[in-house]
């Protein structure tokens, strides 16, 4: 499989990332979909990294790696909060904040 | 007499130092509103008295000082275009910069603004002393003595700014604070409209005056791209105009009192010539001068209250009398006057804009006398006097008599405050009663009052000796006997109408007189007797009307000046306005746009003939309504006539009738059809309701659901993508 | 294993960050280590140190521009002023917070500490010159900020509004990191200098993916810079958030992402149609100030009027941007159209000028005018009313001016600057943007953009015709006093007259030559 074959992969991976965002309803579903997204790109860089030699792809990867898991702990506090204020984690349409 | 010239013409200041002190007469006032604004309820009412008092005092004394500066003959620096300046300025550096356009902040004074300066601060300082005692039940004094000082600040920036964007910075600023004293009593929705009423059309006025900034500011940088050789004149190459131009532009921005002035100079012989250069490509110099002018007309029309603009004046009168006094009648509905003068050197250039604006001042005069006839609001009538008495200040604008224009500022800013002042004072001697048919017979219980009245009355009506006749019979001489090229007919129009205003302001303003004064007290007063207002009220009052009537040697024709080799008298403000109109002056005799007399008729004529209009009239008014109608009532016959005066011409229906209805029904109509093909009725009044509706359904998208936005971003993200690539690939 | 050699020199622009950084931990041991029951003195520190980096900021903007940190980063007038501005909004919102978190008594440590970790993420993005780097100072800037949406815990408002940020801004960040991916699987590199380089080879090769990677990177800017349509998070986000926090974000990030991005789309235009980028920037430009002024016209919540005002005035800076990439060579007969371009007035390096003195003063003016209104706002509402929705209405306004003069006329001030009234500082702002872009040859755009702001100017003085000309409600809020409080709003409305009026020797600091790296 050429470099081709890992683009189309991860832009695959990445739509259905962004499916997952848009159609979820369950809260941790959508973060999922969002770590999905990520871990494309990261598959598209280490894919790149290895295409032109050298290891600034692979870098880019570990530290894309590292920062979502920063930001996976914040969002998982969110949605620790959503729950007590809500009792759900659910994604409805009736919103407070809106128009 | 020789001695005392020299007095007059050594002041104690250097004209440099005076200069640089300019912006202190500004802060003076400007500190007062803040330390008044700020801490105004702490400090107690009679520290708010004395710090804005005191402000304004400080200004008035400063501004002496200036006055004398400027006319020391020692001052007459040589401009930077040649010549002499006559004025005292100073520029305190780069204001600010946008690309090549530049404003400095600079502040100058000349004869004319001199004049402005002293007519604002001494006129305010009389009204702040008038208010002191006047606003003295009203809780929120401080407030109104921190916006009138306010307003003193903005109007001193209107006057003393050197260049356009300054001044609108105080046209802007007296605009506010009008709308915000308009407004004071604002509990009483009726009186906060009338405030928002100003505010609006005094925008679409600002409207004006922005578009003819800006389209002056594209015809100046037209001029500097022009090639050296268009610009010769007369005793000076074009290299050197132009390299001159150029850097004056670059030095002090395009929109600078002597850029203009400058640019007015190398105007006559580009007048017929396209613009080659800028958004204006296309448009004749003259054609393009033109709009700019009419532009500059609708702003001035909007502060001055001149037709269409005017219907906010007498509804203006909402506010507290001195406000009436001071800004609705002596210093900002006058601003208009003021900037046509300062740029009267491009108005004499331009035939169709000089005949526009003499032709609506007259209209205007004589509209708004007629609705001043039956109107019983005392404040009313002197409102629509005021609008009348605007009126004719345009019409001397508009036939090229600026000086007449200005002159009849000055007087009718005496005698007009003096006016409002002794109805201020007459309404707060009678339980605030405004209507002039249920007062009467005050002559005896407000003496006072009753003589500095019966003194402005006279004024107003031009009854020789007094001051208003000087100034209103040199416009309407002026309008008689110098042709706008082109326009003969149409001027004597004018110049008809302009009479008729004379004899028609004789008898409202006599009809007010024996309403309020003489006769007996009317048995729906409401209070059986009037009581004299304090003398902190009448001080003013007295003082107002003494000038008014020492304000007519300005009009006296005593002054001997040699020009071309003959001997010209003229008046004593004419020749005192000759250093600033000197442009003017020689422009007009270069082009021709307006053709004067040949030689100076006797003016004893016009002023028997004057005196006749206004005894005549004023006489029709005794016998109407100390004779026939002693008791109130009307003349059958001219009812309908006095309806239709009384109802101010249904100016203010019409208004609705054909511009706020027609959009209504057009609206209801589309409602309608809209309505059925919408579920969600989308009413369409206009384009601000359109606005405001499409506003209104682009909420409804903002879901709240935060899904929805990710969709809309992904969308937007991949189409913007897709849309670069198939750019590219063919 | 090298260990680059760096100098002092590498380290000047990441000083302020240093400050800011240091003391936020200092606030979180203090948090642990003091028990006192008054906690001002967190708001006095976190101050200071923002004055402090503020301080260096301005040293550095007098630096000649050049890349440092091996090319990591940039050291020039442009992020230094930003550095400077961002530390101006973090010292009033520092002040800002200190009151109103007293009076929820919710006053911690780590509030303030998030605060300045935001403000060194913005800092740092604004310098950032490297696809890695910026994806790593994008998201502490976004960490930070997700945190402080969320931070007072009362009512579903501020949860919702910090998960719909949170999750919006992770795929906003996927987004540009999808971008930086393919932009770096086309050119091999990471350095914008170098991908610049490799940019023109790299097209003719590919154009594909580069197109893809910089639609995908310019979709993630646009979401923190809340363009129209990437706009939607920014109300129901602005509204749930705590007031200051709010504020900060309106002026602080958005500064930063768009210093970032004006730095970034200038290296990454190299080799490309420039019709491209110059249209979708004015169409950005185009949706954004007309859908932010629209959107704001039926909004009686100030507060969420607010927001969508913050949107509008992306919009007017967006204009600068789309200026900045107008094409240089236009024929001379070109019409004005409103996603077209006529030829330049002067040459291409004076209109640059003049646009980067634009967007600075504009984000000035904006800073400092948009903490006074979101700061008079967080001061008039109550803590009973979190819960319920009518917190920030317009009749919450009414009658203001009898009952608290002074903060109707602050905030009357902070309108007018925000309708672009002179003597404001919006005015001045507004009216440097405007020209420039006139210069650039975008006068259709900035005809609109005048238009656009007329209708602004509409619902800014509703505000004030309810404080001035309506009787007040019975129940009328009086706002709640703290000295740090009323010291940022005067500070606000002091620099919004001031700028104003006097602007003179920072527009000429603004419109220096040499402002941008590499530009």
């Amino acid at each position: 499989m050429g470099l081709i074959g890992y683009l189309l992969l991860a832009a695959g991976l990445f739509s259905l990332g962004v499916f997952g965002l848009v159609t979820r309803k369950n809260a941790v579903g959508v973060m999922v979909a969002v770590e999905l997204m990520a871990n494309a790109v990261n598959l598209n860089l280490v894919a790149f990294s290895r295409f032109h030699g050298g290891n600034t792809g692979q870098v880019f990867a570990l530290f894309s790696i590292a920062i979502t898991v920063a930001e996976v702990v914040v969002g998982l506090a969110l949605v620790i909060l959503l729950f007590r204020a809500r009792g759900d984690v659910t994604l409805d349409l009736a919103s407070e904040l809106k128009e | 007499m020789e001695k005392l010239q020299l007095f007059f013409q050594t002041a104690p200041v250097d004209a440099t130092q005076a200069g640089h002190a300019l912006w202190l007469i500004i802060a003076l006032p400007l500190l007062g509103a803040l330390i008044s604004g700020v801490a105004g309820k702490v400090i107690g009412r009679a520290n708010v008295h004395l710090v804005t008092i005191g402000a304004v005092f400080g200004s008035f004394l400063l501004s002496l000082l200036v006055f004398w500066s400027v006319n020391d003959f020692r001052a007459s620096a040589p401009s930077p275009f040649g010549g002499i300046g006559y004025a005292v300025g100073a520029d305190f550096g780069t204001w600010f910069q946008a690309g090549t356009f530049r404003v400095n902040f600079g502040l100058v004074v000349d004869h004319l603004s001199g004049v402005m300066l002293l007519v604002i601060t001494g006129v305010g300082f009389l009204i702040h002393l008038y208010s002191a005692e006047y606003m003295s039940h009203d809780k929120g004094y401080w407030r109104f003595f921190a916006y009138l000082n306010l307003f003193i600040a903005a109007m001193l920036t209107l006057v003393l700014a050197d260049s356009l964007p300054l001044l609108f910075v105080g046209w802007e600023g007296v605009g506010m604070c009008s709308y915000l004293l308009i407004g004071f009593w604002y509990d009483d929705p009726q009186k906060a409209y009338a405030g928002r009423k100003a505010f609006i059309t005094n925008r679409i006025g600002d409207f004006g005056f922005l578009v003819a900034s800006f389209l002056m500011v594209l015809m100046v940088e037209s001029i500097v791209g022009l090639p050296a050789d268009k610009l010769n004149r007369a005793g000076i190459t074009g290299e050197q105009v132009s390299s001159r131009y150029g850097s004056a532009v670059a030095e002090k921005g395009p929109l600078a009192f002597s850029v203009l002035e400058e640019t007015a100079k190398a105007l006559p012989n580009l007048l017929d010539e396209k613009i080659v250069t800028g958004p204006l490509t296309g448009l004749t110099y003259e054609l393009a001068l033109t709009i700019i002018m009419l532009c500059f007309l609708l702003g001035a029309a909007g502060k001055s209250a001149q037709i269409p603009l005017y219907v906010w004046l007498p509804d203006a009168m909402a506010g507290p009398t001195p406000v009436s006094a001071l800004i609705h009648a002596a210093t900002m509905v006058t601003s208009g006057i003021y900037l046509f003068t300062r740029v009267s050197y491009l108005v004499v250039l331009s035939p169709v804009a000089m005949i526009t604006i003499a032709l609506i001042g007259a209209t205007t005069a004589l509209v708004a006398a007629l609705i001043a006839f039956t109107q019983k609001g005392i404040k009313k009538i002197l409102a629509y006097s005021t609008v009348s008495q605007l009126g004719l200040m345009f019409l001397g604008i508009g036939v090229g008599a600026f000086w007449a224009a200005f002159l009849h500022v000055v007087t009718h800013a005496f005698f007009k405050a003096c006016l409002f002042l002794a109805a201020g004072s007459v309404m707060h001697g009678n339980a605030d009663e405004e209507d002039v048919t249920k007062l009467g017979g005050l002559r005896k219980e407000m003496p006072v009052t009753w003589a500095t009245f019966l003194v402005s009355t006279m004024a107003i009506t031009g009854i020789v000796p007094l001051s208003g006749f000087f100034s209103k019979d040199a416009i309407l001489h002026a309008a008689h006997t110098q042709h706008i090229a082109g326009y003969h007919g149409l001027q004597t129009l004018a110049w008809v109408m302009g009479t008729l205003t004379a004899a028609c302001t004789a008898f409202y303003m006599m009809r007010a007189y024996f309403l309020t004064f003489e006769g007996e007290r009317s048995k729906d007063a409401k209070t059986p007797h009037a009581h004299e207002s304090a003398p902190l009220m009448t001080g003013p009052l007295v003082v107002l009307a003494v000038l008014a009537v020492v304000a007519l040697v300005h009009g006296l024709p005593i002054m001997h000046m040699q020009r071309g080799g003959e001997t010209v008298t003229q008046t004593l403000m004419e020749n005192f306005l000759d250093p600033v109109l000197r442009t003017t002056n020689d422009l007009v005799a270069q082009k021709q746009f307006l053709e004067l007399p040949h030689e100076h008729e006797s003016m004893v004529g016009p002023w028997i003939q004057a005196w006749i209009i206004a005894i005549v009239s004023g006489a029709l008014a005794f016998f109407i309504y100390r004779r026939f109608l002693p008791r109130g009532g009307s003349l059958q016959f001219l009812e309908p006539l006095r309806k239709f005066s009384f109802n101010k011409f249904y100016v203010d229906e019409v208004y609705d009738a054909l511009i706020i209805k027609p959009i209504t029904v057009l609206s209801r109509i589309l409602h309608k059809v809209v309505d059925a093909v919408l579920i969600d009725s989308v009413a369409v009044h206009g384009t601000a309701w359109l606005t405001a509706r499409t506003g209104a359904v682009l909420r409804y998208l903002q879901t709240g659901d935060a899904q929805m936005y990710a969709a809309v971003m992904a969308l937007a993200a991949s189409s913007g993508v897709v849309w670069a690539i198939f750019k590219v690939l063919p | 294993m090298i260990i680059p050699h760096f100098t002092l020199n590498d380290f000047l622009p990441v000083m302020p960050v240093g400050v800011l950084m240091a003391a936020a931990i200092v606030l979180m041991l203090s948090e642990v280590f003091l028990t006192s029951t008054t906690r001002t003195y967190q708001a006095i520190i976190a101050a200071l140190a923002s004055i402090v980096a503020g301080g260096i900021a301005v040293n550095n903007a007098f630096e000649p521009a050049r890349l440092v940190l091996q090319g990591y980063a940039v050291l020039d007038p442009f992020s230094s002023w930003t550095t400077a501005m961002v530390c101006l909004g973090t010292f009033l919102a520092v002040l800002l917070s200190a009151g109103f978190l007293k009076h929820r008594n919710a006053e911690r440590g780590e509030f303030y500490a998030l605060m300045l970790f935001a403000a060194a993420g913005m800092s740092l993005l604004s310098l950032s010159a490297e696809f890695i780097t910026l994806f790593i100072n994008l998201e502490v800037l976004s960490v930070a900020t997700y945190a402080l949406t969320a931070f007072l815990r009362r009512g579903p408002r501020p949860s919702e509004a910090g998960f719909k940020y949170f999750i919006l801004g992770a795929f906003a960040a996927a987004l540009l990191l999808y971008g930086a991916a393919l932009i770096y699987g086309a050119t091999g590199a990471t350095k914008l200098v170098e991908v610049s380089a490799a940019l023109p080879a790299a097209f003719a090769k590919s154009p594909a993916l580069v197109y893809a990677g910089l639609g995908l990177v310019l979709a993630g800017f646009a979401f923190k810079v809340a363009a129209v349509p990437f706009h939607m998070w920014t109300p129901d986000v602005y509204e749930g958030a705590p007031t200051p926090v709010t504020a900060l974000m309106s002026a602080g990030v958005k500064a930063a992402a768009f210093v970032a991005m004006v730095r970034t789309f200038l290296f990454l235009v190299k080799g490309i149609d420039p019709v491209i980028p110059f249209t979708v920037f004015s169409l950005l430009a185009l949706l954004t100030m007309v859908g932010g002024n629209l959107l704001a016209l039926p909004q009686r919540n100030v507060k969420r009027m607010l927001a969508y005002s913050s949107i509008a005035h992306a919009g007017y800076m967006l204009l600068g941007v789309a200026a900045l990439f107008a094409p240089k060579l236009v024929e001379a007969g070109a019409k004005v159209g409103v996603l077209t371009a006529t030829p330049l007035t002067g040459t291409a390096q004076d209109v640059s000028v003049a646009v980067y003195k634009g967007l600075l003063f504009y984000i000035l003016g904006y800073t400092v005018t948009s903490l006074g209104a979101f700061g008079t706002i967080s001061a008039l509402e109550r803590r009973e009313d979190e819960t319920r929705g009518n917190t920030w209405d317009l009749e919450r306004f009414a009658g203001l001016a009898q009952r608290k003069p002074g903060w109707a006329a602050a905030m009357a001030l902070f309108m007018l600057s925000l309708g672009g009234v002179p003597p404001t500082v919006g005015f001045l702002g507004k009216l440097f943007l405007f020209s420039a872009a006139v210069d650039a040859g975008l006068l259709g755009l900035a005809i609109v953009g005048v238009l656009s702001s007329v209708i602004g100017v509409y619902f800014y003085l509703r505000v004030v015709v309810y404080m001035f000309m309506r009787p007040a409600p019975i129940d009328a809020p009086a706002p709640f006093r703290h000295w740090t409080t009323e010291l940022a709003l005067v500070t606000s409305a002091v620099l919004v007259v001031g700028l104003g009026i006097l602007p003179g020797t920072i527009t000429e600091w603004f419109s220096r030559v040499g402002m941008v790296f590499g530009h």
